[in-house]
Parts: C-alpha cells; structure tokens; sequence
C-alpha cells in the first residue's frame, strides 16, 4: 500500500507543494486495539523530503468502515469550527484520495509537538523534574481552557439543556451492559450526578471527535476529527463534556497515570485543594474557570460532568471491544474500579495529601 | 497469547505493492499468526519445518476458511516450490532459529543458503522481508539476555567465544545467529538481492507500532525526540533509552532491537 501511496504523492507532488520525493515513517494502531474494521483511521504515515527535520505531509489510510458521507461530515464540521474560531485548530485535510480501492486521506504533517510529548519529557527521561511538569501542566491546561472556553461560546441554536437525566439514563445502559450491581455502580452516585447536573443549564456547543491527549498540539491544534458517530454525539453530548473527554484519559493514561495512579482520587483531591498546595489544582482551577464553572461553589457539578465524561469513555470502549474476546473482561474490571471510584469518592472526604504525595512518584520515572 | 491475534502482526505488509492476487510465503510460519491474516487478503502458503505446527496452520486455515492457503512442512534450506513462484517471502522471528536444525554445519552458512533458496523461489521484482533481532542491540550490551539462548552477550560476542559460552552455560553450541545491520545486508547482497532497505521495527518485530527507515538520520532523530516513549523502557532498560537519547542517530540505527529488511530481487 506505502508504495502506491508514495507514487501517488510523486503524481500529485506539484499541486500537493512538497519534493517528488518523500521517505515514509510508519505508525500503526499506537493503542493496541485487537479489532481489525473499527471504523477509525489507525494507519498514518508522516512523509518526510530529504534532509527533512520534521515531516511535511501526513497520509491516513482510512478503514472500509469509515464512509465518505462520514469523512464528508467530518471535514464539513472542521471548516465550521475553523471559521467560526478565526484560526486553524484541525490539521487541513488537504484532498481525499483514492488509491488501491482505500480511501487515503491526504492531510498536514504535524507542525510542533503534541501534549503527550511534552508530558512525557516533563514526567519521565532524564529531563524530568518538578518545576517542568508544572509548567507544562499549568501550560496544557490553560490551552485547553482557552479552547474549550471559545467552543462553549459557539451556540450552534436550540435550547439550552439540563443534562441530568440523559447522563443518568447513559449511565443506566452501561451498568445494565456491563452487568454491574449496586454495589459497583450506586444509584446514589447515578443519583448524585442527575440531580448536580440539573442544577445548571447547557447551550448546544459543538462536541469534537478525538479529543485526547496524544492528539493534540501546543496551539492547541487537533491531528482527528474523524468519526463516524460525529454527527450523532453533536446531537446527544453536551458541548462542555469536551473539557471533560479531555480531562479523563489525560489522567488515567500514561504518562499521568505513572504520577498519580488513582486517576479519580487525583481529580477529586485537586477539587478539593483550594489553597492550591498541589501542582495540579490551580491550572484545573482555572481551565474549569474559563468554561464558566467555580471550583469553589460548583464542585458537584465539575464532579458529575467528570462522571458523565467517564462513562461516556467506558461505554465507547465497552462498544469497541466487546468484539475482542481476549480483551473484554479486563476491560470489565478495570471498568469496575473505576465506576466503583467515582462514586465512592464523590462521598469521601478528601484533601491535597494523596496528590503531594503522589508527586513524589517523579523520582522513581525511568 | 494477544499478540498472537494482534492486527499489527502484518503492519509491515504496508511496505509492499501487494495485491489479491499476490503469492506470499511465510517461512516458519510458527501458529499462523502472520500466514493467516495474510491469507485473508493474497495467496498464502505457510512453511514450517514443524510438522505439528505445519498440522496446525493446516487446520487453522480451515477454521477460518481460508479460500487461498496452503500450510506445508518444510525447511527453509530445500523449499518444495518451482522457480519464480512467489511476490513476496516473509521470515519473522524465524530466519535465527533455521541453523539449530543443521546442529553440525555452520550457522552462516545455512543462513546463506536459505537466502540462496528463498531468492530462487521470488519471481524477478519479488521482495523479501526479514524480520530478525539486531546483533548489536544495545541492552545486549547492558545486560539483557538474548532471547533465544538465553544466554547474557551471547550475541554480541566473536562467534567462537559465544559458541564457548553456550557450551560451558547451557551445554549446548550456539546456533541462533543474528546479525549486525551490516552483517545482514552483506548477506542479503551475497545472496543476490539488488536492493534492501533497513528499517527498526517497534515496539517489535512480531506486533509493531512504528517502521521506521534506518537510512535517515533525521527521522530517526524526528522518532526518538517524539516518538520515543521512555515509560516503554523499565528497570534496567531504562538505560538503553537515556543512550538513545545520548547518541546521534546514525549510531542509534546500529543498536536497535530489532530490524525488518526489505530486500528485492532484480527484475
């Protein structure tokens, strides 16, 4: 397939503005997924010219899963965000080509780092310290903030919304899917969350696609929004759970997850942390400020828009590898710990002392 | 047991112009986890000189019904296919273990001729990819044993002292030759492959994520500053990353892991 690409790109090298002659770097499935047609690019190559530092061009080999009316939707949905935000925050999808019956889709190479890679230079390597993950942190954060904060301003119409009651019948479905009793996940803690995000209405803000850590740029600019369910998750999510979507896999992925393990003790001792003791509470502080939620006085609220993220997240990788039966029930139990956490927390009393703590997990990071 | 049904066992297939009707041939095929997802999109035959593993294959691509597979017993040194048959020949992870059948002739040797039967069977314009571990791998170096002797610097050492080595720990001579990045394209050259390309294969050879070229110091360079994930390398591997790190990238391209030569037979 990389040899039909390349000489594809070598036909169209002119109208593309790159060399004729471009060198392939390979990246597969990062996430080791065990299901081959999920409708999800998982194949990108960055095509670097000779003497090239970084690449100039990236080409994603789309799986036959994913549609064009969906690719369609996608880019359609990009250049709306673009425009209405005044800049660029999705990497151009500059054609979609055609190549061995695959469509490819011909896009721009990353321009700088991604989160990820200057998390892990700031958690883990000879770099590592302190001062650099907080700098970082606070960094990340006050992007996402600041994007965040623009999309909860775009109201695409419509009524606002009290969210309460569609985040507890999601929660319904995944108890009910994944078979878990009261005992894993409470109606009290499916309760707590209703009743908290009813307390505040929503307007309808655009809901992004991929929006984790590995995926996203200093800008912050985005490398997909590709998916099929696009269309349906702008229609059913609240906008600001976008922060949120964020917030959850940063926390309980690598390399945040080697700092601090217990993603959702993490998050809730930084709700707590007022006086802003740990690295982590007061950039939190301050992304959860620009989307227009208080710390201080709408910690239930912050909290079940964390709960309502999370289960959004389990259900997304429930569907994803239920078809997989090597991989279901470790999912199932992690998925456990976790539900059984998120409301055993929201109950529990907790202060800045699991997370200073856990700053001392630095020092042992290979 | 999950990196046997992995999707990315065949990620290096990308490398190839292959098509529905491409012949491939995965020699020590193992359990089939290459053959058989190959077998879903070209022609397959799996060789194993396994006949329980060739029994296997046999029954595994019934099972997954299979419309083009073929799974046979056979050694890489005398392979029963014509001339010209075949657009691509695959060897992962199995081209080191084909001298410990021939426990009295010379590990090269048998390599060399291996190479010499899987260049006869390619049609002009056929490629071969060799997946192998690096000689020279830098935790070699650090301490980390080979994982085929299991033995500490067995590989990296003169082949005479290795050979010493294997006898006096393991009571058995050392056999599973891997090579450098040099050492193995003087072998593929000699066996008459025109053109072969270099590439460090992560996290590894049976499941990887990232291909990445070893003829370009800057992405080389490009995949340890962004790529590179220092959390993939705990204990004592730790040290091989901070090195990584530490050297320019055309040393860096001598010591990796494992390797996935791309080699051609002129047209």
């Amino acid at each position: 397939m990389i040899p039909r690409i390349q000489k594809w790109l070598t036909e169209h090298h002119a109208r593309l503005g790159v060399p004729a002659k471009l060198q392939p770097l390979v990246l597969i499935n990062v996430n080791y997924k065990y299901v081959e047609s999920y409708p999800i690019i998982s194949r990108v190559v960055l095509w670097f010219a000779k003497d090239a530092e970084r690449p100039c061009l990236a080409t994603k080999i789309a799986d036959p899963g994913l549609t064009r009316e969906a690719l369609d939707l996608s880019i359609t949905f990009q250049d709306k965000i673009d425009a209405a935000l005044g800049h660029g925050l999705f990497l151009k999808i500059i054609e979609v080509a055609d190549i061995n019956d695959r469509m490819v889709i011909i896009e721009e190479a990353c321009p700088h780092r991604t989160f990820e890679t200057d998390l892990k230079f700031a958690i883990c390597g000879p770099e590592r310290s302190h001062a650099r993950f907080a700098r970082t942190f606070a960094a990340q954060m006050d992007e996402i903030g600041t994007l965040c904060g623009k999309l909860t301003t775009l109201d695409q119409g419509g009524p606002a919304k009290r969210w309460g009651d569609d985040a507890a019948a999601r929660a319904h479905h995944f108890k009910s899917d994944c078979g878990f009793d009261d005992v894993v996940f409470s109606e009290a803690g499916i309760e707590f969350m209703r009743d908290a995000l009813n307390k505040i209405e929503l307007p309808n803000t655009p809901v992004l696609a991929d929006f984790v850590c590995p995926n996203i740029f200093p800008g912050p600019r985005l490398i997909d929004n590709v998916h099929p369910q696009l269309e349906e998750w702008n229609r059913t999510l609240p906008g600001h759970i976008n922060a949120f979507r964020f917030l959850v896999p940063y926390f309980y992925s690598q390399p945040v997850d080697l700092l601090y393990p217990d993603w959702t003790l993490a998050l809730a001792s930084a709700l707590a942390d007022t006086e802003h003791q740990s690295i982590i509470a007061a950039p939190l502080g301050k992304l959860f400020a620009m989307i227009g939620l208080d710390v201080k006085t709408q910690a239930d609220v912050i909290w079940a828009l964390i709960m309502y993220a999370a289960i959004f997240e389990m259900q997304d990788k429930l569907d994803f590898y239920r078809e997989s039966p090597f991989m279901i029930d470790g999912k199932i139990d992690t998925f456990k710990k976790w539900t059984q956490r998120l409301c055993g927390v929201a109950n529990t009393e907790v202060n800045a002392d699991y997370l200073l703590a856990s700053e001392g997990n630095l020092k042992a990071q290979p | 047991m999950l990196r046997a049904v992995a999707p990315n066992r065949t990620a290096w297939s990308y490398l190839f112009d292959l098509g529905p009707e491409s012949r491939v041939l995965d020699l020590g095929c193992g359990t089939g986890g290459v053959a058989c997802r190959l077998a879903k999109d070209h022609h397959v035959i799996a060789a194993d000189k396994s006949p329980i593993n060739a029994a296997f294959v046999k029954l595994r691509g019934q099972q997954e019904n299979l419309p083009h597979f073929q799974s046979i017993c056979a050694d890489g040194v005398d392979l029963p296919i014509a001339d010209a048959q075949l657009d691509l020949v695959c060897m992962i992870g199995s081209f080191e273990w084909m001298p410990t059948s021939w426990p009295n002739e010379n590990p090269e040797a048998i390599h060399a001729r291996v190479l010499s039967e899987v260049f006869r069977v390619l049609k002009p314009g056929g490629s071969l990819f060799l997946a192998i571990e690096n000689r020279q791998y830098l935790g070699f170096a650090l301490g980390v044993a080979d994982p085929h002797a299991r033995i500490r610097h067995v590989s990296y050492l003169d082949r005479d002292r290795a050979n010493q080595l294997s006898l006096d720990l393991r009571g058995e001579p050392f056999l599973e030759y891997t090579y450098t990045r040099g050492e193995a394209n003087a072998l593929l050259n000699n066996a008459g492959f025109a053109h072969v390309d270099d590439y460090w294969l992560r996290p590894d050879y049976s499941t990887p994520n990232y291909i990445i070229p070893l003829n370009n110091e800057h992405i080389i360079k490009y995949f340890i500053e962004e790529r590179l994930n220092p959390w993939d390398f705990q204990g004592g591997r730790s040290f091989v990353y901070k090195i990584f790190r530490m050297l320019p990238p055309r040393e860096v391209a001598e010591h990796v892991e494992f390797f996935g030569f791309c080699a051609r037979k002129p047209a």
